[in-house]
């Protein structure tokens, strides 16, 4: 038995039965991680001794008879830009390399002080931006399915862990497709909640009205627990939700007789995949098979959302950005003729090409002249996906779509082309546009095995509704249960 | 100097970001396919839509205005990349 490959929920009534014991299983989960690491790279920092002594002190509320907490015991990888004390935060930048926060992000926070052991810090492209993991100032992770396919991203390094078993599940973050994208790629679930449910307090900060922490994990019902763990308001952020949270495990194993899942009829475009259509389908079919009823809908503005995304997002980062001056902490140049000169010099030697590229972009959108014709253009445009997804999703319970038009591709296949890099965002941006949440479940596989995910989109803290209607779907599919073969499993 | 040029470091000089020679013609052929990109949105004529600024309708978000512990000088000083007696050090301004 390899417990540590196992779901949380299982591997929690393992150590309930006393069938595994905390310890046992973080050794044998470190023991995995040296083998499979450097085929998969998915970790930028590991924390072997600090994981070490928090498996012992859980063990030992265990064995005093207490249930320790809902992730009590369970290994679990963060995205590196998720604050952790006393453990180094990078974001995948030269600018943060040397940076190590004096405090836990609020989802570090919550898995913590619900028992979960802390593996590692996982890689990501710098800053959050990019959609393959191939824009980290570090290293390039492997999709654990094919070494010579990217693994997504921006959260790839989280995915990748999961789908290899170099972690139960992880915290991922998701301001355009950064948690979905990957986990579609990587063959796992993924879900980005609606706009405020998860704290952003210590997530360090891309584009404010987007980014949402997500959650990567094996199965439908390890996404819900940690839903439930991370959802709930928080004074430390200004956008947090005080809305009522569901019990997000309650609608597990629900028929989903009666619903209706609506197909947006401008998401079957040119550009999408075959394979990824078949997957679509046949999601469509077996959610008939289980008494679904399906319904074409319409996003009129489907278009318009990527060019919308990426004047937003980039504006938002040249003014989050902003901060980087190597004064207080990152990355500081040596050699400088004066202040400005520092904050120059240290801002060029710290941002790689893509951050550079989107705060530039960002800059141009705001600067006089050219703000009414782009950014507020943008967040007019905005308004109008809004109420096209309004419209939508008054017509149904959810939306069903693809992730992305195509599964995980080959290095330097699109990053040579930012605009074309962009174009795989497409379903998923949109969401971000809209606060919604949107959950990635295994759907299928293309012609080469490579995993293809599909997105179920619902409306604002409608999470419970996707957790029912995902569940359903993976209980009557093989997809979920398939792991990589390229990794020893 | 051609206008590209000019302009791609009037941007730069904004965002305290310094171009080197050889990145200069790839970043303005890579903002020329953004920017031919975001153009598509000059098309729709629509004066009248109001902006949305966020996913859900907040606004002035208040708390209480109550003393809580901040972090220690000793943990904020321990990130900064130059220190003196307690303070962050930068080159002379003045």
């Amino acid at each position: 038995m390899q417990p540590w490959k196992m779901p949380a929920h299982a591997l929690k009534q393992l150590y309930l039965s006393r069938e595994a014991s905390v310890p046992e299983v973080v050794t044998g989960m470190f023991a995995h991680i040296k083998q499979t690491e450097p085929a998969v790279d998915a970790y930028l920092t590991l924390c072997e001794e600090s994981a070490a002594a928090q498996a012992q002190a859980i063990q030992k509320r265990y064995d005093q008879g207490e249930d320790p907490g809902l992730l009590a015991g369970v290994p679990m990888a963060v995205k590196d830009n998720l604050c952790t004390r006393n453990i180094r935060t990078t974001c995948a930048s030269r600018m943060l390399e040397n940076f190590t926060p004096p405090y836990n992000a609020a989802a570090v926070e919550k898995i913590l002080a619900e028992g979960a052991i802390l593996l590692g810090k996982t890689n990501m492209d710098e800053f959050a931006m990019g959609s393959s993991t191939e824009y980290s100032y570090f290293k390039k992770t492997r999709n654990p399915w094919n070494p010579q396919r990217v693994p997504g991203g921006s959260s790839g390094g989280s995915a990748a862990a999961v789908a290899a078993r170099t972690a139960v599940c992880a915290l991922g973050s998701d301001t355009g497709g950064s948690v979905r994208q990957p986990a579609s790629f990587c063959g796992v679930v993924g879900v980005k909640p609606t706009y405020g449910r998860f704290s952003r307090y210590g997530l360090i900060a891309y584009a404010s009205s987007l980014d949402q922490v997500g959650v990567l994990s094996q199965d439908v019902e390890d996404c819900a627990l940690l839903t439930k763990v991370l959802s709930g308001y928080d004074p430390r952020d200004t956008t947090s939700a005080d809305e009522k949270t569901d019990d997000y495990l309650a609608g597990l194993n629900q028929s989903v007789r009666g619903l209706t899942l609506g197909i947006p009829k401008e998401y079957y475009r040119e550009g999408i995949h075959p394979d990824v259509r078949k997957a679509v389908e046949d999601a469509i079919g077996q959610f008939q098979t289980l008494g679904a009823a399906v319904k074409e809908v319409s996003l009129p503005h489907t278009e318009d959302c990527l060019p919308v995304y990426y004047i937003i997002a980039c504006a938002e980062a040249s003014s989050n950005l902003g901060r980087y001056d190597g004064v207080q902490y990152g990355r500081r140049a040596s050699g400088y003729r004066d202040l400005s000169d520092m904050i120059l010099k240290s801002r060029s030697e710290g941002f790689g090409p893509e951050v550079q590229r989107r705060i530039l972009l960002g800059t141009y959108v705001l600067s006089a002249g050219y703000y009414d014709a782009y950014y507020k253009k943008a967040q007019q445009v905005r308004t109008l996906l809004k109420q096209d997804f309004d419209e939508a999703l008054s017509q149904c319970d959810c939306l069903l779509t693809p992730v992305s038009p195509v599964t995980a591709f080959a290095f330097g296949e699109k990053s040579g082309n930012p605009v074309e890099m962009y174009l795989t965002d497409i379903f998923t941006v949109s969401v971000n546009i809209a606060g919604l949440p949107a959950l990635v479940v295994p759907g299928g596989q293309d012609a080469s095995g490579m995993p293809c995910g599909i997105q179920l989109v619902g409306k604002p803290f409608g999470e419970a509704v996707l957790f029912k209607i995902a569940h359903a779907f993976e209980q009557s599919t093989p997809w979920h249960s398939l792991t990589p073969k390229e990794v020893a499993l | 100097m051609s206008i590209q040029d000019q302009w791609l470091r009037h941007v730069a000089d904004l965002a305290k970001l310094a171009i080197s020679p050889e990145d200069e013609e790839t970043l303005i052929r890579d903002m020329g396919q953004i920017l031919e990109f975001a153009n598509r949105l000059s098309a729709l004529d629509i004066p009248e839509t109001p902006v949305t600024a966020h996913g859900r309708p907040i606004q002035n978000v208040l708390r209480e205005d109550r003393p809580t512990p901040s972090f220690s000088q000793e943990d904020i000083l321990a990130n900064a990349p130059d220190q003196s007696g307690g303070c962050v050090r930068i080159p002379t301004v003045i």
